[in-house]
């Protein structure tokens, strides 16, 4: 078993360090903007690099590459209803990246606790473009990883491989350089200036999470996580505070150990076995196997090391520049450095462990993506120095899209991480940018206050007290005049005190008995002393005031956006366990509107919850907050309008979804709507104008319109085979089931779900009843129109047949008896007491492991009639039965559940997710068979991700900007605005085109339009063409339609049988001339028809595998030419010629290294 | 080493800046540096700050380094700063601002009123072995053993039952013998307009609440729809109230906890108010700015930025000749730098610089870069490294140039503010209260480090082999 001890330097910045990084740094800097005293130094180093410079290069191959091919005639075919002028991408390289979430706290310091760590990945694909019409660069493609050179400590891969050849006939590898930018920000007075906008340093200077105190979790002598209450310990259960707590990991009760803080305990609750990729070779659930992340002895995260073991990014340079860096940023070995890792086959996955069932796997990144993973990213450029002045920090410094750049670079194995020279097109470096968004929630704005309405405090209260005092201690320890400077830090500080003391006070916890900690000298030495001497490092005044390790909010609620699936529990006022709240919905619950029964009042003159945007981070691209729903008071700014006025937030008219002029610049193909998405359209999106101050017919939609029931209550009872193909599962009659989707009225659709029409309106579209009273007089009931955030009535409510929408969805289906003799497993454990009368209403079946630990039954992971049909009908006695979420994971997470909303929520197949535990879809426990699977995790076109062309999460582009203010003006994410317009080939800003991979036409009547050079037209004969049938989406031919052309691509997936339309677009049905023996078919690639891709496709559907997996010299090769083995060598011509017939697709991947390895025990650096 | 260790140890934060109030010996103490007034600051607690660098402000220098003595006088300069402040407040009959009193009250009474719940709701919740037993005899099967695992769980299961009874009974107790009387009449939300502030709207123990002192807690929106609300908020207020009362009954405003806190919470309010009240005073008129912009033009204004990328050759021809090529358009900048560049890490960068200040490069070459429009190719010029020539990809504008522009006004007054805050605190130091700053005692503790690092690096130079020994104990020393 493999364990990685990465121990580094507990870096809190020590001397040390900084004594290298000073030396390092000057012997790197030189330049002419040194002074003058650094001449002589200068001019010593221009002498060697001359020497250097001497040795001259040829211009880059790629650039060679990027011409177009002269010969190509045959391949570039000309559709028929394009201008006839082929074009080629721009780019040679496209670097699509895309974000994963970008998670936030209270604030970047995580002294007393809170909410969630920040979390910002950089996931990306590269394709080599198509650039000529055949030959090496016939078709684009995706680049993946090699798994021969360059790989880390870890076994990922970072170097990227090329069938191309260089000038001296080698493949070309390159791996991806990686670092984050700040946006720009404008002199402002009193604000701290901005002089590098490099993000890497964080901890420490806009970030304490390694210099937190938290107790990491502990281990038994048996490997096991040691549980509060659990096996006599009393510890938290015995609270005498009355929160008596059960289940949570406890620590050992010290601070002595390396791993003993914030960012290393917040991850205690995930282990791998071997690797990232969830490798387990000893198929085993044993404790003592596991290795655990953020544990002492196991895997410890040094600073500034992302969740995945990826540095932040290069160390700083003093222009901002990001360079290799002089000191090593390798996460204590563990990495290359800033390069981007390969998730492979597999993705990469973690454990973590469920009440009834051991080794979960969670996808972190799924397969085949470019990834740095779990960076904790903060708004803040290196230079800002948050804690020197944070009277000079005001809330318009944060930078919350921040650009994750990547360049590509030739892969050197002597270089720094591999990252040799860098790769250009046209003269220009290949670059690739996307947006990672990070923020803060503003907690501040109602907990730092007081006597306002939102504000949860009185003057005079006890909590009030210790706010009040909190922020006059930081007011005071940094010297900040009131009114003269900013106070944001010390309202931060307080809010996070505010917080805690209500939950102290509602949930009889005793987070801030002792707070203040210290207020004398000689108390704060003692305890500071104490504590540093305990943790090793210098104890921060922030780590001292509450009189404990940090709170970490996820030891007692589960919290799926980080993974942790299991809630401890508390004892109610009945003296009953009951499970707490996973953190969504307690956070959700806990601020409900007033109208929904909580304490906040921030609806709209809508009767829309504000608190959606109010809560969730806001600010624009230029740190402008101008509309934010909370007043500066924690007030209801659009008590008496819109609040999607308050453009330019996170969401709010950035969106694609909220933008009113989503339409100025776009793709230009329809919206293809459900007949949800057109209710939508009709009632929220359009139509506005006549409302209070708006002269816009077109706001967009709300949160609340996609986050709700009716979103969940299609998802639960979906059951699609595919739902790009519109091809239904079965009922329990046996019949088709009724695509839900796809029916053609709101109406249909809530009878489908058993619903009024007026239900699913409510749901559709939630409001609230005491400022909203609807205009058709219906009454909406507020507990069922924010069913989504109530709690779930639990497991026996379930089985009791309860349609309560409170109920989750189902998870999976289980194996269950009335007694453990009829499991079909051996064994089972007690099921849930329904009946109270003390025992269980049924057995669990499942296994135990050598640790005692249990595992249930999964009978299989879907969960519709017909899946649960085929289960029974293998059990004898026992029973398969559907389980809920929330039984499984402790509540209904709604983060990142897979009942999430989705697109095809409102938007037609093809333009839909694939229905999960596809081939190439199965990201546990995100996407389940027959439902829709998320788009975070989906692909669509040839492997690419939904992502990958519609940017993250929301499907963001086109975001257009407010062209009556200009770009950026009014705060709209100006690096998305950038991204796709970087990508595309007419620089239109999103979703991308056919032609930012493929050479393209447009059309003579619509110039926007972009069809691949190579389709053909119905009929049409030459070129490629064979007088075929040519490409059509229902049936209109896509040479002619870019609608059509986009929607047919949208089918064209991994999972699409090319053999079903795309041969005969351009010829008969000649599936039988699909032989090893015919060179006519065995050319296809290297003549520019088809891409050797699509001929494994169609090998593999024809005849079970491609040509040549078996025998290949006496079958495929000699298809085209006689015995030439002798040729296959890796140098000279022959080589050349050799390597080009994996280059050029002649044979398969695979049978290409099977021959070179079988002829000449090498695949020639391949 | 077991002296640094311990002063380094010794770490200090918050209150560190306040000094302690002086013990006689403590002045001889060899670790002290500073007394102000009646109150000392310590090495230790300075270390401590220094080591926290990313909290105080400053880097921190290395040990030994002479910038570590700078730093060092740095937050001392602090620490003095704020007691002084502390003092002249006292002196200046700040603590009898009725603003001032006015928030201590309030505080006070939360402090108490939790104090008082929280002591209430622990109380007699120590379990005795008989209330065990009872509650074995009451849900378990006779002859169940009471195991060590089991213990925890059954004490836990008492406590709460008592916990919960304390809570549920807590309004009861806290109004017993108490006659609390609300006039919902006159809570009517309909009325609020119409109600004077005088209106009695609740009684307790003979104290009257008005409607004036509870109204901005009644007429949030929540309590202005909702007249259950209302009452539910006015029963709060009372109990918080009565919460305050029976705390102060009780004696816990002799809690040493308690007494504490509300001592740094009446210095740091008390610090932070007449900080604000002395700026308040010091507000200079239009011409003090104009002139005072005058005078600090230089540190005011932001000088232009911009970003380069830059190739530097050996000889002019040669840049020349790059130059041509570029204009033609055979050449871009990236391959210009990669393939004929001087500077070593043209391969790397491709000629990225990054952002340069004007003013601050080569004459020439800073002459060139800040005339150039944004992408236009300027050069080649020479300076001591050799001919350059430039683009320029982006620019950041130059600002707080003239005092006309509302920003550089801002800016100005608020330097000059910050300048007669500190010109009157040195006023204080040198006329008002003694200060008296122990400078030996840092110059030789700063001495010792400084020795002990140059000894250690000698050591590691002489035995390069037990590097990662000496640099763990240096690491400890920090540590």
């Amino acid at each position: 078993m493999k364990r990685y001890l990465l121990r580094q330097t507990k870096s809190h910045r020590t001397t040390i360090v900084t004594i290298i990084f000073t030396f390092m740094l000057a012997f790197t800097m030189g330049g002419a903007w040194a002074s003058s005293d650094d001449e002589e130094e200068y001019h010593h180093e221009k002498e060697e690099s001359s020497d250097s410079g001497k040795k001259e290069e040829s211009e880059d191959h790629e650039d060679d590459h990027s011409s177009k091919d002269e010969d190509s005639a045959e391949g570039d075919s000309v559709g028929g209803g394009g201008s006839g002028l082929a074009l080629t991408p721009k780019n040679t390289f496209n670097i699509m990246m895309n974000y994963e979430l970008g998670m936030h706290c209270t604030g970047f310091e995580f002294a007393y606790c809170c909410v969630l760590p920040p979390y910002n990945s950089i996931l990306a694909q590269v394709v080599k473009t198509q650039q000529s019409g055949k030959g090496e660069n016939a078709f684009a493609r995706l680049l993946e990883g090699d798994p021969n050179v360059g790989l880390d400590a870890l076994g990922r891969q970072t170097v990227l491989r090329d069938h191309d050849l260089d000038e001296n006939g080698n493949f070309q590898r390159y791996v991806i350089e990686y670092w984050h930018e700040a946006q720009p920000r404008e002199e402002a007075p009193n604000v701290v200036t901005q002089t590098s906008r490099l993000i890497s340093a964080v901890e420490g200077n806009s970030l304490l999470m390694w210099n937190t105190i938290a107790d990491s979790a502990v281990v038994d002598a048996n490997g096991a996580l040691v549980l509060s209450g659990e096996g006599g310990n009393p510890r938290l259960y015995d609270d005498p505070d009355g929160a008596n707590v059960k289940g949570v990991m406890l620590g050992d009760g010290d601070f002595d150990d390396p791993t003993d803080d914030y960012w290393n305990a917040v991850w205690n609750h995930l282990y791998i076995y071997a690797d990232l990729e969830g490798a387990n070779p000893e198929d085993t659930s044993l404790e003592g196997k596991k290795i655990r992340l953020g544990v002492t002895g196991h895997i410890e995260y040094p600073d500034d090391c992302g969740a995945g073991l990826h540095p932040m990014g290069p160390v700083s340079h003093p222009d901002g520049l990001p360079t290799n860096p002089a000191v090593p940023n390798d996460c204590g070995g563990a990495s290359n450095g800033n390069v981007l890792t390969f998730s492979g086959e597999h993705g990469t996955v973690v454990y973590t462990q469920m009440k009834v069932l051991e080794n979960l796997p969670i996808t972190l990144t799924s397969p085949r993506i470019w990834e740095a993973l779990g960076l904790p990213l903060t708004p803040f450029e290196d230079s800002i120095d948050f804690f020197a002045n944070p009277g000079a920090m005001y809330e318009e410094s944060v930078r919350p899209f921040v650009a994750m750049k990547a360049r590509l670079r030739h892969y050197d194995e002597n270089a720094y991480g591999g990252m040799g020279e860098p790769v250009t097109q046209n003269g220009v470096p290949v670059e690739g940018f996307g947006t990672a968004p990070i923020d803060i929630p503003n907690c501040e704005r109602c907990h730092s206050e007081v006597d306002t309405t939102n504000s949860p405090h009185r003057t005079g209260d006890e909590v009030w007290s210790k706010v009040k005092q909190e922020y006059d201690f930081w007011m005071g320890y940094y010297g900040i005049i009131e009114g003269e400077e900013s106070d944001w830090y010390p309202r931060l500080k307080s809010a996070a005190i505010s917080i805690l003391g209500l939950h102290d006070q509602n949930h009889g916890t005793g987070f801030l008995d002792n707070y203040p900690a210290c207020t004398t000298p000689a108390e704060c030495d003692a305890y500071a002393a104490d504590l540093s001497a305990q943790n090793g490092r210098p104890i921060f005044a922030q780590s001292t005031r509450i009189g404990e390790a940090t709170v970490l909010c996820q030891r007692c609620h589960a919290d799926n956006v980080i993974a942790q699936v299991k809630s401890a529990t508390f004892m109610d006022d009945e003296g009953v366990d009951r499970v707490i709240l996973p953190m969504s919905e307690a956070i959700h619950q806990t601020h409900r509107g007033y109208g929904e029964g909580g304490p906040i009042a921030f609806t709209d003159s809508f009767g829309r919850f504000g608190g959606c945007q109010g809560c969730h981070p806001a600010h624009r691209s230029n740190g402008d907050m101008a509309g934010y729903p909370i007043t500066e008071e924690g007030d209801n700014f659009y008590a008496d309008t819109d609040n999607r006025l308050g453009a330019g937030g996170c969401f709010v008219g950035r969106d694609v979804h909220s933008n009113p002029f989503k339409d100025i610049d776009g793709a230009g193909t329809p919206e293809h709507l459900t007949a949800i998405g057109e209710w939508l359209r009709v009632n929220v999106s359009q139509n506005q104008a006549g409302y209070a101050d708006s002269d816009r017919d077109n706001r967009g939609i709300w949160c609340t319109n996609c986050h709700n029931q009716l979103s969940q209550e299609i998802w639960k009872r979906e059951n699609m085979v595919s739902l790009i193909k519109g091809e239904p599962g079965q009922d329990a009659t046996g019949q088709d089931a009724v695509n839900i989707r796809a029916l053609g009225s709101l109406g249909e659709i809530a009878s489908a779900l058993d619903v009024s029409l007026e239900q699913a309106e409510s749901w559709l579209d939630p409001r609230d009843p005491t400022v909203f009273p609807t205009a058709d007089g219906v009454t909406r009931d507020t507990e069922e129109t924010m069913g989504i955030w109530r709690r779930d009535p639990g497991l026996c409510a379930y089985l009791g047949g309860s349609t309560d929408p409170a109920l989750d969805a189902k998870l999976a289906t289980i194996e269950v008896a009335g007694d453990v003799g009829a499991c079909s497993t051996g064994s089972a454990a007690p099921g849930p007491d329904c009946d109270g009368d003390g025992n269980a209403d049924f057995q669990l079946c499942g296994s135990f492991d050598g640790d005692g630990d249990f595992s249930v039954n999964i009978l299989t992971l879907c969960t519709t009639d017909d899946c649960v049909a085929e289960a029974q009908a293998d059990l004898n006695g026992s029973m398969a039965a559907p389980v809920p979420f929330s039984a499984a994971t402790d509540g209904r997470d709604h983060w990142l559940a897979a009942g999430e909303p989705h697109c095809a929520d409102c938007h037609k197949a093809p333009y839909v997710e694939p229905s999960g535990h596809q081939p190439g879809n199965d990201h546990s426990p995100f996407n389940y068979p027959r439902k829709a699977g998320l788009m975070r995790y989906s692909r669509g076109h040839r492997d690419i991700t939904c992502q990958g062309c519609h940017e993250s999460i929301h499907g963001l582009y086109p975001v257009a900007p407010h062209l009556e203010q200009g770009p950026g003006v009014d705060g709209v994410d100006s690096t998305t605005y950038a991204q796709a317009a970087y990508l595309n080939s007419d620089d239109s800003h999103g979703p991308l085109k056919c032609g930012s991979c493929h050479m393209y036409e447009t059309l003579v009547d619509n110039p926007d339009a972009q069809i691949p050079a190579r389709v053909c037209e119905p009929g049409e004969d030459g070129g490629n063409c064979d007088g075929g049938g040519g490409l059509a989406f229902d049936g209109v031919p896509i040479t002619s339609d870019f609608d059509a052309a986009v929607s047919w691509a949208h089918t064209f997936t991994d999972n699409h049988d090319p053999t079903e339309d795309f041969c005969l677009s351009c010829h008969d049905n000649e599936n039988d001339d699909v032989s090893v023996q015919e060179e006519e078919w065995l050319e296809h690639a290297m003549k520019g028809r088809v891409s050797r891709k699509t001929m494994d496709q169609v090998e593999v559907a024809l005849t079970g595998a491609v040509f040549g997996s078996d025998d290949p010299l006496n079958t495929v090769c000699q298809g085209c030419h006689g015995d030439e083995r002798h040729e296959v060598v890796c140098d000279g011509e022959d080589g050349r010629e050799w390597k080009l017939h994996l280059s050029e697709g002649r044979v398969s991947e695979s049978v290409w290294e099977h021959v070179s390895t079988d002829l000449i025990g090498s695949t020639c650096a391949w | 080493m077991r002296t640094l260790l311990t002063l380094i140890a010794g770490s200090l934060l918050a209150a560190s800046a306040w000094g302690d109030p002086t013990a006689e010996s403590a002045v001889t103490d060899r670790n002290t540096l500073a007394r102000v007034g009646d109150r000392i600051i310590t090495f230790p607690q300075l270390n401590t700050q220094l080591n926290s660098t990313a909290v105080v402000g400053v880097s921190i220098p290395a040990l030994g380094t002479p910038d570590r003595r700078r730093v060092m006088l740095t937050l001392l300069d602090r620490a003095i700063s704020l007691n002084l402040l502390y003092l002249d407040a006292v002196d200046k009959a700040v603590p009898e601002d009725p603003g001032y009193r006015q928030e201590l009250k309030a505080y006070t009474d939360g402090m108490l009123a939790g104090l008082y719940r929280r002591s209430y709701l622990k109380k007699d919740i120590a379990i005795s072995e008989d209330e065990i037993t009872d509650y074995m005899k009451r849900h378990f099967a006779k002859g169940t053993v009471l195991d060590d695992k089991m213990r925890p769980l059954i004490e836990a299961k008492v406590k709460k039952a008592k916990y919960v009874k304390h809570k549920k009974g807590m309004r009861a107790h806290l109004r017993d013998g108490m006659d609390v009387k609300i006039a919902i009449r006159h809570l009517e939300i309909e009325d609020d307009a119409l109600r004077s502030d005088q209106q009695v709207i609740a009684e307790y123990a003979g104290i009257k609440m008005t409607w004036g002192e509870t109204k901005k807690y009644l007429t949030t929106l929540n309590n202005s729809i909702d007249l259950d609300r209302r009452l539910q908020t006015l029963d709060q207020l009372i109990d918080n109230r009565l919460l305050a009362r029976r705390g102060r009954e009780a004696g816990l405003d002799r809690d040493p906890g308690y007494q504490s806190a509300l001592a740094e919470f009446s210095v740091t309010r008390l610090v932070n108010l007449h900080r604000s009240q002395l700026i308040a005073g010091m507000e200079p008129t239009a011409q003090e700015i104009d002139d005072y912009f005058a005078q600090h033009q230089q540190r005011i204004t932001f000088n232009e930025h911009r970003k380069l990328q830059m190739v530097v050759f050996q000889d002019e021809q040669t840049a020349l000749d790059i130059v041509e090529k570029m204009e033609k358009g055979e050449l871009t900048i990236y391959q210009a730098a990669r393939d004929h560049s001087i500077d070593p890490r043209a391969k790397q960068t491709l000629g990225d610089f990054g952002w340069v200040e004007e003013g601050t490069g080569f004459p020439a070459l800073d002459e060139l870069v800040f005339a150039l429009e944004i992408g236009e190719l300027g050069g080649p010029v020479e300076t001591p490294a050799g001919w350059h020539i430039v683009v320029v990809s982006e620019q950041k504008a130059s600002k707080y140039t003239a005092i006309e522009d509302p920003d550089t006004r801002h800016k100005t007054r608020k330097l000059l503010l910050k300048e007669r805050l500190n010109d009157y605190l040195a006023e204080l130091r040198t006329q008002d209260y003694p200060v008296v700053v122990y400078e030996e005692n840092l110059n030789r503790l700063l001495q010792e480090e400084a020795q002990w690092i140059a000894a250690k690096s000698r050591e590691m130079k002489q035995h390069p082999e037990r590097a990662r020994i000496i640099l763990e104990e240096m690491k400890a020393l920090v540590e």
